[in-house]
């Protein structure tokens, strides 16, 4: 055999499927043709990887479920094991859950109703200054993410965050009622601006964030609009020219819950967001829904937020997860805090470079 | 009468538990890398040992055991393919339950390029690269000829090879 091994010849190599005359025609070339070597090492490797790819581990409901679907249809008698023995396994899990839920009541009344999440954005108004970290992971395979510190004050308004990007690096921005700033470690680029629209803008957020972590309506509403002349990009994770847009965003719902071993009140409510394609697009007249839900867990006593999670899915799919947590209120911030001084070295980029800022490697 | 009835329940099962217990989590497998999605995976595993247990009777034991339950398997995926449905994105493995911190790096690779290969190629691939079945077993489960599961296998290698060299997995 002079000419090198296909891929047809190394898979069956390596599955050992190769009849014994080829297998050893192939030898013989392979004794000798160093890059075909390399191929079939290549290759095993690959079938030595997709071994672990062979067996999954089995959730214990798929069993009971799929006996279900077979009892459903009425063929096959089943063990009368497993319902046996999964009735007192409920029986005390309910005795569990009642025990716990009359000692988390206890020695509060069991008839006051749970504070509202209006009574938390109350009492985040009175907050002056808050530490957080944020870590955002996307989904699928985890190709984008980022961690951020986040140092927010209230007056004057001023919000500061140390972010770890995947794909970009470490970078560090400072917005202030009077300027933003932003330092990126990987370009070294320092940029800056100063305008009456940032000053509000950096004002805004910051009341939003402290009352509520959220910059979404109030629950109860429903909005509908064209997609155009709206975020799109921010709203539902890609862009879509004359697209139909309706937003809902469900009442919150309050239970108590334990949270690190602290009594705490649980909010969730969905914002779904649905989008119908314009007749002229690919998928024409599609119905796409991204939705968030979100839930905030806020402290019992104090009722200041304590962590906060957001799931976005894409139809049913999860694509993003922002998770908020250890929140501390009103400590003095570090030195150099809300100071961003341009590094030596640094390019300096003005409001319009901002503007129009080259996009990042 | 009621003894013999409990007896037969008792059998039947047996039989499915060790049945479920053996294949299970190789049908699983098989079917969350085909579907890309945790949900349609254990449904598709769910439907493929119901329609197992309703036929057992026509499994004649030519076959072996595995190749007829992905068999089943792979026509109930392209029966449910065909019904009209949702445009699906692949669920990513840290939620698909896996233990995403116990992957290594290398197999996530793997996992990535595999879901980015057209369905037919990857079929035949994990048929006979991860479940160990030979070229005309896959052949038999995907009711295509042995040809063209050879062309498959041996193209996905190709592919799969590429995309982990580009990777710099070593």
């Amino acid at each position: 055999m002079t000419t090198h091994l296909d891929d047809n010849a190394l898979t069956m190599l390596a599955s050992g499927e190769m009849p014994r005359v080829p297998a050893a025609l192939a030898g013989w070339h392979l004794s000798r043709c160093a890059d075909c070597r390399a191929q079939l090492t290549q290759t095993e490797r690959l079938w030595t990887l997709a071994q672990t790819l062979r067996e999954a581990s089995v959730p214990s409901a798929l069993k009971s479920k799929t006996l279900a679907a077979i009892n459903r249809k009425e063929t096959v008698p089943l063990s009368p094991r497993p319902a046996f023995r999964l009735r007192p396994t409920f029986a005390a899990l309910a005795a569990c859950l009642a025990a716990v839920s009359v000692a988390l009541l206890w020695p509060g009344s069991p008839v006051r109703p749970l504070p509202a999440f209006a009574d938390v954005e109350k009492a985040m108004s009175k907050v002056q200054s808050a530490t957080w970290t944020a870590k955002l992971t996307s989904y699928p395979q985890d190709f984008w993410g980022m961690t951020e510190e986040f140092w927010v004050r209230r007056s004057p308004p001023a919000v500061a965050s140390l972010t770890t990007e995947k794909r970009v690096g470490t970078y560090r921005t400072v917005q202030d009622a009077h300027r933003f700033a932003s330092f990126f470690s990987k370009s070294n680029q320092y940029y800056t601006r100063s305008n009456q629209q940032a000053h509000a803008n950096i004002a805004r957020h910051v009341e939003q964030t402290l009352r509520a972590l959220t910059e979404l309506p109030q629950s109860g509403q429903t909005t509908e609009m064209s997609a155009d002349g709206f975020d799109r990009g921010l709203e539902t994770g890609f862009r879509i020219t004359g697209a139909k847009f309706v937003r809902t965003v469900t009442p919150w719902k309050s239970e108590t819950t334990i949270l690190a071993g602290q009594s705490a009140l649980k909010f969730t409510r969905e914002v779904r967001r649905m989008v119908t394609r314009p007749k002229q697009s690919q998928s024409a007249g599609r119905t796409f829904h991204a939705d968030t839900a979100q839930t905030i867990w806020a402290d019992a006593k104090t009722l200041r937020v304590i962590r906060a999670e957001w799931r976005q899915s894409f139809d049913g799919r999860i694509s993003l997860v922002s998770l908020r947590s250890n929140f501390r209120y009103d400590e003095p911030a570090p030195p150099g805090t809300f100071d961003l001084a341009p590094p030596p070295g640094a390019t300096i980029k003005d409001e319009m470079d901002y503007a129009r800022p080259k996009r990042r490697k | 009468m009621m003894t013999e009835h409990k007896e037969g329940s008792e059998t039947a099962a047996a039989e499915f538990d060790a049945l479920f217990s053996q294949y299970a989590g190789r049908v699983l497998a098989f079917a969350r890398r085909l579907t890309g999605s945790v949900a349609e995976a254990e449904d598709l595993t769910q439907d493929t040992f119901v329609a197992a247990w309703h036929g057992r009777a026509a499994f004649g034991g030519r076959a072996k055991m595995l190749t007829w339950l992905l068999g089943i398997a792979v026509r109930r995926h392209r029966d449910a393919r065909r019904a009209p449905r949702l445009e699906t994105i692949p669920e990513c493995p840290e939620l698909a339950g896996e233990g995403f911190a116990e992957q290594s790096l290398e197999r996530l690779a793997l996992e990535s390029s595999l879901a980015e290969l057209d369905e037919n190629l990857r079929a035949a691939w994990l048929l006979v690269a991860s479940q160990g079945l030979t070229h005309k077993e896959a052949a038999d489960v995907l009711a295509r000829p042995v040809g063209t599961v050879k062309w498959q296998v041996a193209t996905a290698s190709r592919r799969l090879r590429a995309a982990l060299e580009e990777n710099d997995i070593k």
